[in-house]
């Protein structure tokens, strides 16, 4: 199974968070291959920065989620445009040059597009 | 906008060669009293664009082996407790502050002296807390026979009853917290003892405005009118400059109206004809040399003349100002074809307003709003929220748009900023709970150790200063703070955000 969830509000990080561990959670106990990656783009990149999202309470949850194999992806258009480099994001972070292209490739390979 | 008008290393140089010469031409000491602001000289670096506001003292520092500093206090404003509104200290306070800002400088000061001394407790409170710091005090009772008697005033009796203040150097910078301290009188006290002893000292004036060398209906000239339309000084032609050289200069009210008596004076402790012909000819003020762009400087000084106005309305309306000096600054900005729309941010803070008002934002029934002119002239505005200040928003969204970040980007995390309302509303039991200025930035740093996007607006609050902004209501004291730290020129509307008499957030 493979499924991809686009984050572009920074409000809907907690649902996304929680959406992403429960299927993780599911395919685990049904012994199902899974494939989980989360895209963020606009605003929402800005949780990604590992220093921000430790002071806002959210560090533990996304570094569960990277323990569970889900992935993540981060806009570099966003990150651009609020000046936020790759050095400062989470480790597990990987760039990619658009975010909705990312989501377009990843819809043709198969993953269902879930926004929480 | 803020197009330079003003060639400050010129003045620089011109301004030192001529205090140097002036006391070159004297026999003995040069007594330069100082009036108007030797630092923090706001006012002229917004009339002259360019200025810098501590230029004055750089052009002493560049002689400093060469000068002396006394500072003058009246006796009374020391028991009065009269304050400087600029800053926000008494007068003896300022003694201190003076002293410790000339060292900044590499001048040290050891010589004070209260005028008009008549043995008040406060005084001599003062006095000592001077001494035990390593500073020479002096007192001066005040002057006999003055204004009236110049033959018992320029006697032992008169000045030759106060003690001389001993001092080394050719240069002796007579300055003081305010005017009324008694620096003429000083200077005069001192000549006195000088040629008594046989020293032709000299005394010159050193004071930025009005520009004696500008047309008397220049907007310079008329914007340092409207700076002290408190005190009502009245710019006029000096006359005694036109007769005695044929050429028209500008000088304020208050030096003509002295300078008959002031030139008896001079005459009496000389034994000579003055050689100053003119109050003109006693200063020694070289800034109109400086203008390099007489239009720059006219608009700027308009812009002034319309601050002015401002803030003599919202002095009154907080109970510091009088009615006349409304009247009198509405007069001189009518009367210099000025109006408050002619200042950019005024009619876009309005329109903020409106549009406020009308999508129903504000906070509490309470709506503001502000509005920015930034250097490249985009004007920002913003109102206030549950969250923040109109002022606050209006800094966050003036920085994000010099960073070039989506307005629609929270810089500080939503979380920090409810923290920080629930403990001013629960702990503190404050009545307003949302962000000013100064807690926003305050906020602002802390976010940007964590968010590269708030350490990107960070890095931008420097590009605010000498920006021009106005507010549709009188920004509260934690706003005030926070944009004069800023450099930011702001002007308001009379009206209170709310009818509390007592507001400090």
């Amino acid at each position: 199974m493979k499924a991809i969830f686009h984050v572009d509000d920074p409000e809907r990080w907690s649902l996304c968070i929680a959406n992403a561990r429960n299927m993780a959670a599911f395919y685990h106990t049904d012994q199902t291959l899974y494939q989980i990656e989360i895209v963020a783009n606009g605003p929402a990149v800005q949780q990604l920065v590992a220093a921000y999202s430790r002071a806002i309470g959210l560090e533990e949850q996304f570094n569960d989620l990277a323990r569970v194999g889900v992935s993540f992806a981060a806009c570099n258009n966003a990150l651009n445009n609020l000046k936020i480099s790759a050095e400062a994001l989470f480790p597990f972070v990987t760039v990619v040059p658009a975010g909705v292209v990312e989501l377009a490739q990843k819809q043709t390979d198969g993953y269902a597009y879930i926004k929480p | 906008m803020n197009r330079i008008g003003f060639d400050n290393e010129r003045y620089l140089e011109e301004q030192k060669h001529f205090i140097l010469d002036r006391m070159q031409r004297c026999d003995g000491k040069l007594y330069l009293e100082c009036g108007g602001k030797l630092l923090y000289d706001y006012h002229a670096s917004r009339v002259l664009p360019g200025f810098d506001p501590n230029v004055k003292m750089r052009v002493f520092q560049s002689f400093k082996d060469q000068i002396d500093v006394i500072i003058c206090i009246h006796a009374g404003d020391i028991e009065r407790r009269k304050m400087r509104s600029d800053f926000g200290i008494t007068y003896d306070a300022d003694v201190f502050k003076m002293i410790d800002d000339f060292a900044a400088w590499g001048i040290s000061v050891s010589r004070v002296v209260i005028t008009r001394f008549d043995g008040e407790p406060a005084v001599l409170q003062f006095k000592d807390r001077l001494e035990r710091r390593g500073i020479s005090v002096y007192t001066h009772m005040a002057s006999r026979g003055y204004p009236n008697d110049v033959d018992l005033i320029v006697s032992d009796e008169g000045y030759g009853a106060n003690p001389y203040i001993e001092t080394d150097r050719p240069v002796v910078i007579v300055t003081a917290p305010g005017p009324g301290s008694g620096k003429l009188a000083t200077c005069l006290s001192q000549m006195y003892h000088d040629y008594r002893a046989g020293r032709h000292s000299g005394y010159a004036k050193f004071e930025t405005f009005p520009i004696w060398n500008l047309p008397i209906d220049h907007p310079v000239n008329i914007a340092y009118e409207a700076a002290t339309a408190d005190i009502g000084d009245i710019n006029l032609i000096d006359h005694f400059h036109l007769s005695a050289y044929g050429v028209p200069a500008v000088n304020y009210s208050r030096d003509l109206e002295a300078y008959p008596l002031l030139k008896r004076i001079l005459e009496k402790i000389t034994g000579a004809e003055c050689v100053y012909k003119s109050p003109t000819d006693m200063g020694v003020n070289r800034c109109g040399f400086g203008i390099v762009d007489d239009q720059a400087v006219r608009d700027a000084a308009n812009q002034e003349i319309i601050r002015r106005y401002f803030r003599a309305v919202c002095e009154y309306a907080q109970g510091i100002g009088a009615l006349e000096t409304v009247n009198r600054s509405k007069a001189i900005m009518e009367a210099s074809g000025l109006a408050p729309s002619m200042r950019p941010c005024v009619p876009a803070a309005e329109q903020a307003l409106s549009y406020a008002i009308e999508t129903k934002r504000g906070n509490s029934g309470i709506t503001c709003a502000a509005a920015l002119e930034l250097h490249d002239g985009t004007i920002v505005t913003s109102w206030n929220s549950s969250l923040m200040h109109a002022s606050s928003s209006l800094v966050l969204n003036a920085l994000k748009h010099l960073a070039q970040i989506p307005q629609s980007i929270d810089l500080i995390p939503k979380a920090i900023i409810s923290s920080i309302t629930a403990m001013k509303r629960d702990v503190l039991r404050g009545r307003g709970v949302s962000l000013n200025l100064d807690e926003m930035l305050i906020c602002l740093a802390m976010s940007a150790t964590i968010n590269p996007t708030a350490q990107a607006a960070l890095e931008r609050l420097p590009q605010l200063s000498g920006c021009e902004a106005h507010m549709t209501h009188i920004p509260s004291a934690g706003d005030s703070t926070g944009l004069r730290k800023l450099g930011i020129n702001v002007t308001s509307e009379p009206k209170f955000p709310t009818s509390n008499l007592y507001n400090p957030a």
